[in-house]
């Protein structure tokens, strides 16, 4: 079997994750009578993916298909492409997902302590929904996206529920595992049409296809994608949030465990969009005009119902999930202006990559103080940040700091983000689009600053509370994240090159098909 | 028309039938048993495409163990009759009115899209992976497996590497379902009495 060392290699970091998933969910069998240290046993895995994963990304660049299907006796460079890549964007993705994962797990750690007898459960689903996300990253065929991304959503909608003793917890997780039964149905359908069109479940066959429709022998190839590939984008949609896939994601972020808050609202949105390029940009972008006008409008009602919504509500972890929601829109943003030009060395889809690169840093850091107050004060309500400030500058100040990067404040990583994002739109062609993300981007300052005030200037009614014990994991996060708030806001051109690079290798051809 | 044609649409005509009936019906156990119906069906459509293996999956997984569960839960919960949990009038009015969009939309895409007796050239030249293998007599050039056998399935996801990913995947996420099933479902030792409080602090009780 030629395969082997092949698999070992450029699979590792998802095998590490397999048995260090196992062995969590197994700790209880084999170590007894002890304090549990699955939390630990995590941190220790998701950091060894992550070394894989690096070392992979340092050592041996460039696209490296696994589970190749050669069929025996074939000559080289006849083979099926495999099912799963190994390249650039998937290292990129990997490393967000692993970065973003542990983040979460050093910021949660102290909360899921007394919450759950199930913490070996708890930390194995975490670590299966990294799985699942580095799949997405580097899915080279149908079945494999369709599995991964449903392995990600059943995994979600059991963390979700994981405090099943908390009616609101699993009624969240029934709403979102409704809704994301039914997205996955569409995404399944639409998929079933793009197998029967191009006869193959792989996608570089399908892009092949897609480039020249001639060997698709069908008269009217793109009048038949054009819906084919509408039920793909609902299934993606649905696991990004984006308006009108969304409904399920206030109830589900305000009913999770906020450690599980903060993973939904960064890993799922970084893999939902690995999926939406490779496919979308990567493999179908002769077909835009099948799919922009779709996106757009998908772009357009997250950007304005996402900051809309923000605006009136209490619960800062639903207001978060409005948030995210919009973030994702002006994410798409850059998805949607295809060819645009480049700007500060940034083209459409590296506008993009480090749009999310940004955003996983910032609103992780955001989320760790969220999980800070709301162990200290038990609620993640408004009123829970009265006078966070006295209580906690640490973090109060921080909490500002991702505020104005999430608004798009220079200096901050934000501000570079959506610079480049909106001026991929302006040159891209969608410039009524860059207007409403520039009008709506105004707007979340209100709800933003709603917080700010009563961290700053609220008074506290029943006297002075004392102040707030944080915590070393959360310390930790918060100066993790701001550190890269402030770096890649100050000093972007490392980044730059990086997602430029990243982008160039999933879509080569764009330049050249550049503008429309 | 031939034959099988004719057949082909009779067993469409039928599954749409049990569709609308589980769909529509106030007994759920009379649902349940249009479902039954349905898959029954779709295991036939197998049968027209020379597959008897996975037909024969269809019928013992489907419409065999996985009904059975489903009947064991209606039973197990009495939830006989379903008109309290009916929609009301005007969400009714939307889902309607979106499954005909929907659907209307389709069958003008595949009309308009594909020209007429391109749908038949469409499997004679363009899917040999599929429509040939469904001719009978075809055989898989390398193994001479015939077309739908259990070999072929075999073959093709354990010859080649291509087919672990998924194969795998599935097993782990059946390990996620079943972790999910004993964190969510579980009485008693579960979540609470090892776990200390019962509620997060300073949430009231609902």
């Amino acid at each position: 079997m030629p395969h082997i060392p092949s698999i070992l290699t450029h699979f590792s970091p998802e095998l590490i994750l397999v048995v260090g998933m196992l062995l969590v969910l197994t700790y209880d069998l084999w170590v007894r009578g002890r304090e549990g240290l699955q939390a630990n046993l995590a941190i220790i895995t998701t950091v060894l993916a992550l070394v894989a994963t690096l070392v992979l990304w340092v050592t041996m660049p460039g696209s490296h298909p696994v589970f190749e299907a050669c069929g025996p006796g074939a000559k080289a460079g006849t083979c099926r492409p495999g099912a799963f890549i190994s390249d650039d964007f998937t290292h990129f993705f990997r490393v967000l997902g692993l970065l973003g994962t542990l983040l979460v797990l050093i910021s949660g750690q102290t909360y899921m302590r007394g919450r759950t007898a199930f913490k070996g459960e708890f930390y194995a689903l975490v670590l299966s929904a990294v799985l699942a996300m580095n799949l997405m990253a580097g899915a080279n065929d149908l079945i494999v996206i369709a599995l991964a991304i449903e392995f990600l959503s059943i995994t979600s909608y059991i963390l979700t529920a994981f405090l099943r003793h908390d009616g609101l917890s699993i009624e969240g997780g029934l709403k979102y595992f409704l809704y994301g039964s039914i997205t996955s149905a569409a995404m399944l359908f639409g998929m079933s049409y793009l197998l029967g069109i191009g006869g193959s479940t792989s996608v570089p066959a399908l892009a092949a296809i897609a480039r020249n429709p001639e060997l698709a022998q069908v008269q009217g190839y793109a009048n038949i994608m054009l819906p084919a590939l509408a039920l793909v984008l609902a299934g993606i949609a649905f696991k990004i949030a984006l308006v009108p896939f969304h409904q399920w994601s206030p109830d589900a972020y305000q009913a999770a465990p906020t450690p599980v808050t903060a993973f939904l609202s960064v890993g799922p949105k970084a893999a939902g969009f690995a999926v939406l390029i490779r496919l979308f940009v990567g493999s179908f972008s002769s077909l835009s005009a099948s799919w922009l006008g779709t996106m757009g409008l998908l772009c357009l009602l997250s950007m304005v119902v996402g900051n809309v919504a923000a605006l009136t509500q209490g619960n800062v972890k639903r207001m978060m999930a409005y948030s995210s929601i919009a973030q994702a829109g002006y994410m798409l943003l850059g998805v949607v202006s295809l060819g645009g030009k480049t700007l500060m060395g940034l083209d459409s889809v590296g506008a993009v990559l480090f749009f999310i690169l940004t955003y996983v840093f910032t609103n992780l850091g955001a989320f760790a103080v969220i999980i800070a107050v709301e162990q200290a004060t038990g609620s993640a309500e408004l009123g829970a940040y009265r006078g966070l400030m006295r209580r906690s500058p640490l973090l109060a100040v921080s909490l500002v700091v991702f505020f104005l990067s999430l608004v798009g404040v220079p200096p901050l990583a934000g501000f570079v983000a959506k610079f480049a994002v909106f001026g991929a739109a302006v040159t891209g062609g969608q410039v009524p689009l860059a207007v409403v993300g520039v009008l709506t981007g105004v707007v979340s300052v209100v709800y933003y600053f709603g917080v700010v005030r009563e961290m700053f200037f609220g008074a506290s009614e029943e006297g002075q509370p004392g102040p707030i014990r944080v915590g070393m994991g959360t310390t930790f996060v918060v100066l993790v994240a701001l550190l890269m708030t402030l770096v890649v806001g100050l000093w972007p051109e490392p980044f730059i090159t990086l997602a430029n690079n990243v982008a160039h290798s999933i879509a080569p051809a764009l330049q050249a098909a550049g503008g429309h | 028309m031939n034959p099988e044609m004719a057949f082909f649409y009779a067993v469409a005509l039928l599954m749409i039938a049990t569709a609308f009936g589980m769909v529509l019906a106030r007994d759920m156990v009379h649902g349940v048993l249009f479902m039954v119906g349905n898959f029954v069906l779709t295991a036939v459509l197998y049968l027209l495409l020379n597959a008897p293996f996975i037909a024969a999956v269809q019928l013992i997984v489907y419409a065999g163990a996985i009904m059975v569960l489903f009947l064991f839960v209606v039973m197990l919960l009495g939830a006989q009759d379903l008109s309290l949990s009916e929609p009301a009038g005007g969400r009714r009015i939307i889902g309607v009115a979106a499954v005909l969009i929907l659907g209307s939309l389709l069958t003008f895409v595949v009309k308009e899209g594909l020209p007429a007796g391109t749908a038949a050239g469409l499997a004679e030249e363009r899917l040999p992976t599929l429509a040939a293998f469904g001719r009978e007599g075809v055989e898989d050039p390398q193994s001479g497996a015939a077309f739908g056998s259990p070999q072929m399935v075999g073959e093709a996801l354990y010859r080649e590497p291509y087919h672990i990913v998924p194969f795998e995947l599935v097993s782990l996420l059946l390990l996620v379902a079943m972790m999910g099933a004993v964190v969510i479902a579980s009485f008693g030792k579960g979540g609470v009495a090892a776990a200390g409080p019962e509620q997060r602090p300073g949430e009231d009780s609902a």
